[in-house]
């Protein structure tokens, strides 16, 4: 066994602050999977999806979760899904294929994104400054990919005031100044 | 004189502005415009016009502006061309006149006007032929220092820009009457509704007339609709917002003025460039006075009569006790009567003979079939003179010509507009896109009732298109409103010029040159006079120009047509175009996850896309880059060295059918790829070019990692999900981007193995067990998963270790604390690119999309066993040509000499042209392990000319140095110390 340790070091660390009363926080403790469903096996995989998590695979453009809110799943496109959780060990990847069992390709995307949790009254103003999707339209439970400020952005309606944001994490601290820029260029903060 | 009423207008009195005017104090009130404001202060010279320096004012009450433009804000915040009828005045406001030498009283430049007879029309295409010496030297200098009107500040823009998205069911342009009341019966048939219009006080001609409503008076009718407009949360209302866009699928540019902007003090965006997305749209833009042509009808003091009724009305400036108004419409009149009820002595001229409209001697005279043949009064008018010779002496005069819908953006999109025999005007063309409707006056109705209706109408229609309830509503009861119109563009019998294009000095003069010389086409006209250009886009005076061409070619004003209207409908600052896109904002950084170590390093960065990456960690002592560059390839060499590599693509690639899947979009086979091993693999296009090159990791049975090069990582992704989306659909194979998630580090050098049993958690890192181009997933430092390939782009023996991206920093710094025992360095690109030119590994320098298998040598990794995307295409005889360029080494006959990377080659004892020219230098190092310059590059049949010398010839830098070829393996062609 080696002698040295390694240490994390979040993406965005020590960065969540108030803009008035809207909250813009960073979320480093919740896993990110990608499960990518096997071409002709559609109807296997939905099925062994289900009595894994209680629940069906998303719907295009939305999010569910599980019948124990433990997982939530983000529909990505015809043939993947991502499910984040709370992150409860090294191998996020091996959570989902315990639940899951062999049904599946599974990646574990949690480094990949940088999270960004936004909530408060005036999120919308300072979001239409950079998001291209009709928001007032993205019901709670919607999910969609788009581009912010020439960033690739994962965008989940949590509630009626709260969004989460995904962003990949090597340009996380564009994407985060980006939202900075909006709520200063929206609201006296 | 002009002056302000003492009572009246829509300004508050309670809330009074400083401002400056060409340094002069001044005061007006909230709710001026900058225009207003100095009208009011009796300043009725505010500017030079654009070519003969004409002493010019305020024309207008809106954008369509095309003489007070000023020079706005001071210093670096400076803006020319701003119109003053847009300005909203705020305290402290500084505006100065442009466009003059000296100053504004005494313009050198004025000459020009004396000149005028040589400067007509086109002037420019027949003069300054010659001689041919002083285009450059005399008149070339002169024309640029005399061009333009306003002058840009010459320093960065301080100001603060920014961009957004809205979205709605239904756009409603325009805030007037008719937009006001389209927007009220969407928003209350609970239709998404987005209001905006360009002034910041909504209203349109409510604010300035003072017709009734329903037995309201305009502007309480205005408010009550405004104030229900605002308890809506479906409706959004944005003025000071110019729609000035019209592009595909209902899309639509606005630009909206921030009031909230405090230049120099909060920062915050002076204008924010909407972009709209709209499912239907209303245009309820309205309408555009025009003037009429008469001598002298330019000078200051001379207005549009709606804009005088503006100023009288909305703005309570008194233009004078005594004023003439010039009209050929009814709609001229209601000015006279607004300034004859506060007591103003008017005296009407109207060009239609038997109209006797003073039956109550509410004017101070009625001219029926007058005209006005030219004023008196050069920087502010004080007579005008009929064509009977009568002189009436005025303060102002007012000028009705008629109106212009605004019909542009029912044009962005190339719908033709329509001639309207009865408003003398164009309307808006049928077949109207994207459910695009008009209403108001913007359609030719310039009653107010029948404006009303039309919103009704049309709301009504958008909304059922939409899906939505109507509802009907009881006809408007308004002030009854005459508009009948007699056409009449200009007074023939004027001896002095007639201005048709204030903003571009064009007169009726130079219309009929236009068309004496042939350029009777409107678009021919528009360009040889320029009329219709710059700021105000001839919003006053296009029509009637086209309307005079017409007089002259004897076609009718329809068959003359009107030129293409396109955007911008006002001018839009770059630096609202720009947005906040400066400075961090300009575009994304990615960093790696060793930035924050190497930045402790003091290393050295350099931007490879969007990716900041260590270039040279330089130590102290050194103090040349080379120093540190040799010190990193030497020490490697040597003992073992540590780079980021996290930037290069990787993507992971899952799927029962993946191998087939690579087989069929890499060149080379990949079906037997065993588990636990990594294999070189070379993609090409479809047209058989190298397209990129990297490597692929078998990690379980369906279970592969592809990595590419830095430059191409997105590029590949896009292809390889086209391939798997559109080419092969039936194969199972799943690709996601890894390439955020790993941090991952070359380790090279002899004592790279050593340095790695310091941190693998019992993994056997031997030649048997992990021999060259093995691969694994293990852990690392107590537990940490990993993967670690074998591979080398150094030519050393070498690894690639990855971690999860968040112990990435701490990965390095683990990787050179371990290290130290073998004087371990970190290295950044400059040294990685030294050791892979030495080894011979081309990179996106010989990637150029021009270049082949064949000319990099790689023919043989092209499999003629099985097909491949580009197999086919790479086979045509031109790109296999024996004498064809290959990829080939060089190096300095002279070891002291240097060369550059895009020397060309020519054989000895050739002409330098470029039909020797053999081929090109792509990639150059200073070589420290062989101690002298090295190159890779293509010439002509390379492989079977080792040892012959060549020029290599750089005309750009003035070099020629002789070279010999070589083989491109300088270093360790064997490949021994990498499989060690």
């Amino acid at each position: 066994m080696a002698d040295y340790q390694l240490e994390p070091f979040p993406f965005l660390w020590g960065k969540e602050r108030y803009f008035g009363d809207n909250y813009l926080d960073i979320v480093s403790t919740q896993a990110i999977v990608s499960i990518a469903i096997p071409r002709d096996n559609e109807d296997v995989f939905a099925s062994d999806f289900t009595n894994a998590f209680g629940s069906c695979p998303p719907e295009p453009g939305h999010s569910v979760f599980s019948q124990n809110r433990d997982f939530l799943f983000l529909w990505m496109s015809p043939d993947q899904v991502f499910t984040l959780f709370e992150r409860d060990g090294l191998y996020p990847e091996l959570t989902v294929r315990e639940k899951l069992g062999n049904t599946g390709y599974i990646t574990d995307q949690t480094d990949n994104w940088c999270q960004i949790r936004l909530s408060g009254p005036d999120i919308f103003q300072a979001m239409e400054r950079i998001c291209p999707l009709d928001l007032n339209n993205f019901q709670v439970g919607k999910c969609a990919r788009t581009v912010m400020e020439h960033l690739s952005s994962v965008l989940v309606r949590e509630s009626e005031e709260g969004f989460l944001l995904l962003s990949p994490s090597s340009s996380a601290q564009s994407f985060l100044e980006a939202i900075e820029q909006s709520f200063f260029n929206t609201g006296d903060y | 004189m002009f002056s302000r009423l003492p009572e009246g207008g829509l300004i508050d009195r309670e809330h009074s502005f400083s401002f400056t005017f060409n340094n002069k104090k001044r005061i007006g009130y909230k709710g001026d415009t900058l225009a207003s404001a100095l009208l009011a202060n009796n300043q009725l010279f505010i500017a030079r016009s654009f070519k003969y320096h004409r002493p010019r004012g305020v024309f207008s009450a809106g954008s369509e502006e095309p003489n007070a433009l000023v020079q706005l804000g001071r210093g670096s915040f400076s803006e020319p061309n701003t119109k003053t009828t847009n300005i909203e005045l705020h305290d402290n406001l500084n505006a100065k006149s442009q466009n003059y030498k000296l100053s504004l009283q005494f313009d050198l430049l004025e000459i020009n006007d004396k000149l005028s007879p040589f400067l007509s029309a086109g002037f420019y295409y027949k003069t300054f032929m010659w001689p041919k010496l002083f285009w450059e030297k005399l008149y070339e200098p002169i024309i640029r220092s005399s061009a333009g009107l306003g002058k840009l500040s010459g320093y960065p823009d301080p100001d603060n820009y920014d961009k957004g998205f809205l979205h709605c069911d239904i756009l409603v342009v325009g805030g007037g009457p008719s937009g006001l009341f389209s927007a009220l019966v969407a928003g209350r048939a609970g239709a998404r509704v987005i209001l905006a219009d360009e002034d910041f006080r909504l209203g349109g001609r409510l604010n300035s007339d003072r017709e009734e409503i329903n037995n309201q008076s305009g502007r309480e009718w205005t408010t009550q609709t405004i104030a229900e407009l605002k308890s809506l949360d479906n409706v959004r209302l944005l003025p000071r917002t110019v729609v000035f866009g019209n592009y595909d699928h209902g899309i639509f540019g606005a630009l909206e003025q921030r009031p909230d902007a405090l230049p120099g003090i909060n920062k915050k965006p002076k204008t924010v460039l909407w972009r709209i997305y709209s499912k239907r749209s209303i245009i309820c833009t309205g309408a555009t006075e025009r003037s009429i042509g008469f001598g002298n009808n330019d000078r200051p003091g001379i207005l549009l009569a709606g804009a005088m009724r503006t100023y009288l009305n909305r703005f309570a400036v008194k233009p004078g006790d005594q004023v003439a108004l010039f009209t050929n419409n009814d709609s001229g009149l209601k000015t006279a009567n607004d300034l004859a009820d506060r007591d103003i002595a008017v005296t009407v001229i109207d060009t239609r003979p038997n109209q006797d409209q003073n039956t109550d001697n509410k004017y101070h005279d009625y001219i029926a079939g007058g005209r006005v043949a030219d004023v008196r009064g050069k920087k502010a008018i004080n007579s005008i003179i009929l064509t009977d010779g009568k002189s009436i002496k005025v303060d102002s005069l007012a000028v009705a010509g008629g109106w212009n819908p605004n019909v542009h953006l029912t044009c962005h999109k190339r719908t033709k507009p329509v001639w309207n025999e009865k408003i003398q005007a164009f309307v808006p063309g049928k077949n109207l896109t994207d459910g695009m409707r008009v209403a108001g006056s913007a359609s030719g109705l310039f009653d107010l009732s029948s404006t009303l209706l039309s919103s009704i109408s049309t709301a009504n229609l958008t909304l059922e298109d939409l899906g939505f309830p109507t509802s009907q509503y009881p006809n408007f009861e308004t002030s009854a409103e005459p508009t009948d119109i007699t056409p009449f563009w200009h007074v023939k019998e004027a001896r002095s010029r007639s201005w048709i294009d204030l903003q571009n000095d064009v007169t009726t003069k130079d219309i009929a040159q236009a068309h004496n010389e042939g350029f009777q086409d409107v678009e021919h006209l528009k360009r040889y006079t320029t009329l219709g250009m710059a700021t105000d886009q001839g919003r006053t005076s296009n029509v009637s120009a086209l309307a005079i061409m017409s007089e002259r070619t004897g076609k009718s004003i329809s068959e003359t047509g009107i030129t293409i209207f396109r955007p911008p409908y006002i001018p839009i600052p770059i630096g609202a175009l720009a947005g906040r896109s400066r400075g961090k904002h300009f575009r994304p950084t990615r960093f790696t996850p060793s930035h924050r170590w190497a930045e402790k390093q003091g290393a050295v960065f350099v931007e490879t896309g969007n990716w900041l990456r260590a270039q040279w960690y330089p130590l102290e002592g050194e103090t040349h880059w080379r120093q540190s560059v040799d010190r990193e390839v030497l020490s490697t060499r040597e003992s073992v060295g540590v780079c980021d590599v996290s930037t290069l693509g990787k993507i992971d690639c899952q799927g029962r059918d993946t191998a087939e899947f690579l087989n069929r979009v890499y060149s080379n086979p990949f079906l037997k790829l065993p588990v636990g091993k990594v294999r070189y693999g070379l993609m090409m296009r479809e047209d058989g070019i190298v397209y990129d090159d990297g490597t692929v990791a078998r990690l379980a049975d369906n279970h592969y990692v592809i990595t590419t090069t830095t430059a191409n990582a997105v590029l590949v992704f896009r292809q390889l999900e086209f391939a798997r989306q559109c080419l092969w659909p039936q194969l199972d194979v799943h690709l996601i981007s890894t390439t955020d998630g790993w941090a991952q580090f070359s380790v090279a050098g002899p004592n790279s193995r050593s340095l790695l049993a310091k941190i693998v958690d019992d993994f056997d890192l031997s030649n048997q067990a992990f021999p060259f181009m093995a691969c694994a997933n293990l852990t690392v430092c107590g537990g940490r998963k990993a993967r670690l390939f074998r591979i080398s782009f150094s030519g050393e023996l070498a690894y690639e270790i990855a971690v999860p991206s968040r112990y990435g920093n701490s990965m390095m710094k683990t990787l050179i604390k371990a290290g130290q025992e073998f004087d371990v360095v970190p290295y950044g690109t400059e040294a990685l690119g030294v050791m892979r030119i030495e080894k011979g590994h081309f990179a996106g320098n010989e990637l150029t999309g021009q270049t082949t298998a064949f000319n990099l040598g790689l023919e043989h990794m092209v499999s003629k066993k099985k097909d491949s995307i580009g197999n086919k295409l790479s086979e045509r005889s031109g790109l296999n040509q024996p004498d064809g360029i290959r990829l080939v080494g060089f190096v300095p006959v002279d070891r002291n000499q240097q060369f550059n990377a895009g020397a060309h080659f020519i054989s000895r004892g050739k002409e330098k042209n470029l039909e020797n020219d053999e081929g090109w230098m792509t990639s150059v190092a200073h070589s420290p392990t062989m101690g002298h310059t090295i190159g890779l590059g293509f010439i002509k049949n390379g492989l079977n000319r080792f040892d012959e010398i060549v020029h290599a010839v750089d005309p750009l830098r003035g070099k020629n140095t002789d070279v010999k070829i070589c083989s491109p393996h300088f270093y360790d062609p064997d490949g021994e110390r990498q499989r060690g």
